[in-house]
């Protein structure tokens, strides 16, 4: 463990554009509030190379570390604060803080004009601030933290435009089912507390052996939750659609490229315990897989180009989650990182859309964009073309080695439901680019042709998407089956050969390209000739997402409610009335001490005197008669 | 110097006193400058606080020899800190209530006598001068609520006042049974306390007793089915009342468990700890609910105090049952950070929110945010503060208390964690109505906080903050008396 005074950086340089720009957003301009939360966020990442390269510069299986303070002290548990910088948290927090720059850069562009624009980059600084204490923590209370605290971050960002009345609910929403699942995970954690008296990671890890085999799978599960939640998984992810009621670069950096990640984070920093649980990492991979079909079927239900790149989202951490379920931490990573790129990329590339067409989001209303906007149906190609799964983008090898991970693990149903998400990706994705920039001019376009000359966007809007594109062709070339290893070889750090590296495997090489083309195939043969029209009338089943909603709302929300008002009934008429009855009783007593009182209060302090006194004398002669 | 502290504010209500009534602006600033002198004192004691050393500050004088009562103070790890909670909140309470101007000269009086009480009652550890204590507390609180509170203020005040005196009546028969059961002609509470720690006390005796103290307790606490006087009380109850009902007086009870109960009775403590967590889990869930179904969003917080308190008696019980330290620090940590986010809650409700909206009914508000942006952003803090988001205090202490108690008492922690659902079902959905959304009511013409609320609502949230970021704070100076706490009761069980 080496001591680095570069991770501190990562944090503060955040934090401190947070407090500068949420008490100078009356004060500064609206460049210098962009330039300040942009820049402090750019500051953060040079932070991270710098400690990425430090740490590549000491033998393998060195860490940084920096002390902070004792949180908890004194009784059965000590805990202190500190940051731990290994690969796998540096890996994170490199993301977090590169994607977090660009889409902070993106911002000045696509939030000018806004009148709460130094409050959204204070709330957007929080957010890196709060996810990097997440990534960077040397333990669970610090992981938990950071959590809480992104949790905040979404909540402001969700709810941003808090006048609307979408916005409010969904922010409520994501709030609360993050929290239900939070709940979950402290639990874990009091009980990892009391199964090992250590929340800090390297003292829990060594600890593990010899706690029965049973509490390790329930410590496990109970964290899950709290993943499973954060990271919008079956059956906790109603959340994340709706959450797209935030500013569209509030979706690309949170609910897309880091926070729903937080999940994956820690089935992967938590790895040891899950590994050494087994049946936790089996639950893992299931929950991954299954979320991973799910979300595709219902990507390719939605019209509301936002909702599709949502569901998409879930779908595609399904993966990760997928792939670290059946051991292959690494390549999980690794889609995290692809991922990262270039789903970021598609929000981002979708918000010049939206900007473009004055908020329109309804893909059955938009078409024939790629005239007008030849640099954002480039971006669109490449990012879905990453997301679908083609050669040589990046999605290609990251979804790839997960699948490889998921078979030559000897779990062929679940390699079976990622191809045939596989095939459900590359529909949705290529139905969107369809409707939104294929075939003639739709109806919102048409509405705003006349914008046509302004270009598609301000510098500070376009070289983001420039860069995450280049990010969502090459991010991939990382790990080239039979060329290339980097995430394996740089997170060994931290997986310690305990990760499961796949070969390079043509079979699911083969399955998933041919997947992805009938996918294609299909999508464009459907929607490229002919726009459907906006309907009336109730969502199909897909479309609504299986009314899981609806469901949720059923079995927790109302019940809730109702059991509420049934407690406040009976705390009002049942437990108050009867002991009103007693009072009732001794009202004889009570009207006197009214009366008594009902006067001035100079004359209420006498009798009170009084009343004190021959309380005193009167005890005092009790006493001293035994 | 402990007399000092104690009895400066009586000074104070006796020069209030002899004030003219008329000059009401003189008498509001020196009912505050007599408020913050126990301040400044408490601030001066904790440099020479130390933790671990057991009672200090001791002042100890003969008073009814006859009787073996005397004047006997002092301060440990335990009391202390919400002898700086009290010192703390007293004066933003009156500060707060600079709005009164309504028969100005009594209320800031019994204001100030209030705190005698309070104060008082922390440090006394003679069980003559306790009782005094406790009940100078109670009166001035029923003519608080009784003159100066809402519409059903007699109600809610006589509701008040019979339940807390016949709380703290039976509370009387039991310190009086603890005094002649013991024999030792003295009203000593540490000596009582040690003799029954000898087991010198009867078994049955003990349960009996343990039931009047916890009684006269749990009223106070109020720990559920006692708990119904307090949504009456805090809603009629003027905002300065309500803020030192809440961060101070429910205090009291818990206190009573941690200085009397459970050190003089442990083997009782010990058979009841039980049935004390169960209905600590009971309040944590029910409150939640009762707060959940409230449309007085007085009445919310209100209930959400009862919800909190229920954390405070699972810390004990678990502390006693299993001899979880961390149970017993998370109980006196939730003790102070409740003590003091309880109060910017009912500053909030009573006075910022109010006196904006002029409603108390969450259905009639909204839009907040957008119309008095500082305002609702110290909403929305305390909201978070409140519902244990990581970070601020109230995390903090629910997890030291969750986590002490989950060995102890796991199935109850698993139902109280529900609870953390709850509570923060119902502070989302406040803020989704009263914050967020289209401005209802009159437009503009509100004004963003005042240099007033200013002053009151920043120390309590650079507070929650502190203890959030940096619990040990507080922790090092409660762990020492505790762990010697449970030691003692560990050792009258027959240890471990």
């Amino acid at each position: 463990m080496v001591s680095s005074s570069y991770l501190p950086g990562i944090l503060l340089w955040p934090l401190a554009g947070a407090v500068v720009t949420a008490l100078g957003r009356h004060r500064f301009s609206q460049r210098s509030l962009a330039a300040i939360g942009s820049g402090t966020v750019g500051l953060a990442f040079l932070h991270g190379v710098a400690a990425w390269l430090q740490l590549r510069s000491l033998d393998p299986g060195q860490v940084l570390v920096f002390p902070l303070w004792r949180w908890a002290a004194g009784g059965e548990l000590a805990v202190t604060l500190g940051l731990w910088g290994d690969p796998l948290a540096l890996w994170w927090a490199l993301i977090v803080t590169g994607v977090g720059f660009l889409i902070h850069l993106y911002s000045a562009g696509y939030m000018a004009g806004d009148p709460s624009f130094g409050r959204y980059y204070a709330q957007l600084n929080y957010f890196v601030f709060a996810m990097s204490l997440l990534v960077l923590s040397d333990g669970l209370v610090g992981l938990i933290l950071g959590w809480g605290n992104v949790g905040l971050a979404s909540y402001l960002l969700i709810g941003f435009w808090h006048r609307r009345d979408a916005a409010r609910r969904a922010a409520t929403k994501a709030f609360l089912i993050t929290q239900a699942g939070e709940v979950a995970m402290l639990l874990g954690l009091f009980w990892a507390a009391a199964a090992f008296g250590e929340l800090h990671y390297p003292a829990l890890f060594a600890r593990l052996e010899g706690v029965p085999q049973g509490t390790l799978t329930a410590i496990s599960l109970l964290l899950l939750v709290g993943a499973v939640a954060k990271s919008a998984q079956l059956p906790l992810h109603t959340w994340l659609p709706d959450a797209m009621q935030g500013p569209t670069p509030v979706s690309a950096l949170i609910h897309a490229a880091t926070m729903v990640t937080a999940g994956v984070f820690l089935v992967c920093r938590m790895w040891p315990l899950f590994s050494a649980s087994g049946v936790a990492l089996q639950v893992v991979a299931w929950v991954g897989g299954l979320t991973a079909l799910f979300g595709a079927v219902v990507a390719g239900a939605q019209w509301d180009i936002k909702r599709v790149l949502a569901y998409s989202t879930m779908s595609q951490v399904g993966y990760m989650l997928l792939g670290a379920g059946v051991g292959a931490f690494a390549a999980s990573a690794f889609h995290f990182f692809t991922h990262a790129f270039f789903k970021a990329l598609l929000f981002l590339a979708a918000g010049v859309v939206i900007h473009r067409l004055d908020g329109e989001q309804d893909l059955r209303r938009m078409g024939g964009l790629r005239r007008s906007m030849p640099f954002t149906f480039a971006s669109f190609l490449v990012g879905l073309g990453a997301l679908a799964g083609l050669p040589p983008l990046a999605g290609f090898f990251s979804k790839d080695e997960i699948l490889a991970a998921t078979r030559q693990a000897g779990e062929p149903l679940l390699w079976a439901l990622g191809v045939a998400a596989a095939a459900l990706t590359a529909y949705y994705s290529f139905r969107l680019l369809a409707l939104a920039f294929l075939g003639p001019e739709g109806p919102a376009v048409q509405a705003t042709s006349s914008r046509r000359a302004g270009g598609e966007g301000p510098w500070t809007m376009l070289l983001p998407v420039g860069l995450l594109l280049v990010g969502a062709v090459a991010a991939g070339w990382l790990a080239i089956p039979g060329v290339t290893a980097v995430p394996a070889q740089v997170l060994e750090g931290t997986f310690r050969g305990q990760a499961f590296h796949p070969e390079g495997d043509s079979l699911t090489l083969t399955a998933s390209l041919l997947a992805a083309l009938v996918g294609m195939g299909v999508a464009l043969a459907r929607f490229r000739p002919s726009r459907p029209v906006p309907q009336v009338g109730p969502p199909g089943l897909a479309e609504a997402g299986f009314e899981l909603d609806r469901l949720f709302r059923h079995l927790t929300v109302e019940p809730g409610l109702a059991l509420a008002r049934v407690v406040a009934w009976v705390d009002r008429r049942g437990v108050d009335g009867l002991v009103n009855g007693l009072a009732w009783l001794t009202g004889q007593a009570g009207e006197r001490v009214r009366r008594l009182h009902r006067g001035q209060v100079r004359r209420s302090v006498v009798t009170l005197l009084g009343g004190a006194a021959l309380l005193l004398v009167g005890s005092l002669w009790l006493l001293s008669s035994f | 110097m402990l007399t000092a502290l104690v009895f400066t504010p009586l000074v104070g209500a006796l020069v209030i006193l002899f004030m003219n009534k008329e000059k009401e602006q003189q008498i509001r600033r020196t009912a505050l400058a007599f408020s913050l002198i126990p301040l400044l004192i408490v601030l001066l004691m904790a440099f020479q606080f130390e933790p671990g050393a057991g009672m200090q500050f001791v002042e100890r004088y003969e008073w009814i020899p006859s009787i073996g009562v005397s004047y006997y103070l002092g301060t440990d790890g335990i009391s202390f800190p919400m002898l700086v909670v009290t010192a703390l909140v007293t004066p933003l309470a009156i500060l707060a209530s600079f709005s009164i101007t309504h028969r100005v000269k009594e209320f800031f009086a019994l204001f100030l006598l209030l705190e005698t009480g309070m104060l008082g009652v922390f440090v006394a550890l003679d069980y003559f001068l306790f009782y005094i204590f406790w009940e100078v507390v109670l009166v001035p609180m029923y003519f608080l609520i009784g003159i100066w509170g809402g519409p059903r203020r007699q109600y809610a005040s006589i509701k008040f006042f019979i339940y807390t005196l016949a709380g703290s009546v039976v509370m009387l028969v039991g310190i009086l049974a603890l005094y002649f059961a013991s024999g030792l002609g003295t009203f000593d509470m540490l000596a009582i306390a040690e003799h029954g720690r000898l087991g010198r006390f009867d078994p049955t005796f003990q349960v009996w007793v343990f039931l009047a103290l916890f009684f006269g307790f749990a009223v106070k606490v109020p720990i559920f089915p006692f708990h119904t006087w307090l949504p009456d009380a805090h809603v009629e109850a003027p905002t300065g009342g309500s803020m030192v009902l809440a961060g101070v007086l429910l205090k009291m009870g818990t206190y009573g468990f941690f200085r009397i109960a459970v050190p003089t009775l442990p083997e009782a403590a010990a058979q009841f700890a039980f049935p004390m967590a169960l209905l600590g889990v009971i309040a944590i869930v029910y409150g939640a609910l009762a707060a959940m179904a409230q449309p007085d969003l007085k009445k919310m917080v209100a209930y959400s105090s009862i919800s909190h308190m229920g954390y405070v008696v699972l810390g004990i019980a678990a502390g006693v049952a299993g001899g979880s330290t961390m149970a017993m620090n998370g109980a006196l940590f939730v003790m102070v950070s409740h003590g003091i986010i309880s109060p910017l809650m009912f500053f909030l409700a009573g006075t910022m929110v109010y006196e904006r909206t002029h409603t108390r009914m969450i259905p009639e508000m909204g839009g907040l945010w957008s119309q008095v942006p500082v305002v609702g952003t110290v909403l929305a803090f305390a909201a978070f503060a409140n519902l244990g988001l990581p970070g601020l205090s109230g995390f903090a202490g629910e997890f030291f208390t969750f986590v002490g108690s989950f060995p102890v008492y796991t199935t109850l922690v698993i139902v109280g964690a529900l609870g953390l659902i709850l509570t923060a079902g119902y502070h989302l959905w406040m803020m989704q109505r009263v914050l967020l959304g289209e401005p209802k009511g009159s437009p503009g013409g509100m004004v963003d906080i005042t240099g007033r609320e200013l002053v009151v609502s920043v120390p309590l949230m650079a507070l929650t903050l502190a203890l959030g970021i940096f619990p040990p704070l507080l922790l090092d100076l409660v762990n020492p008396s505790v762990v010697a706490l449970i030691n003692q009761v560990q050792l009258a069980l027959g240890g471990f």
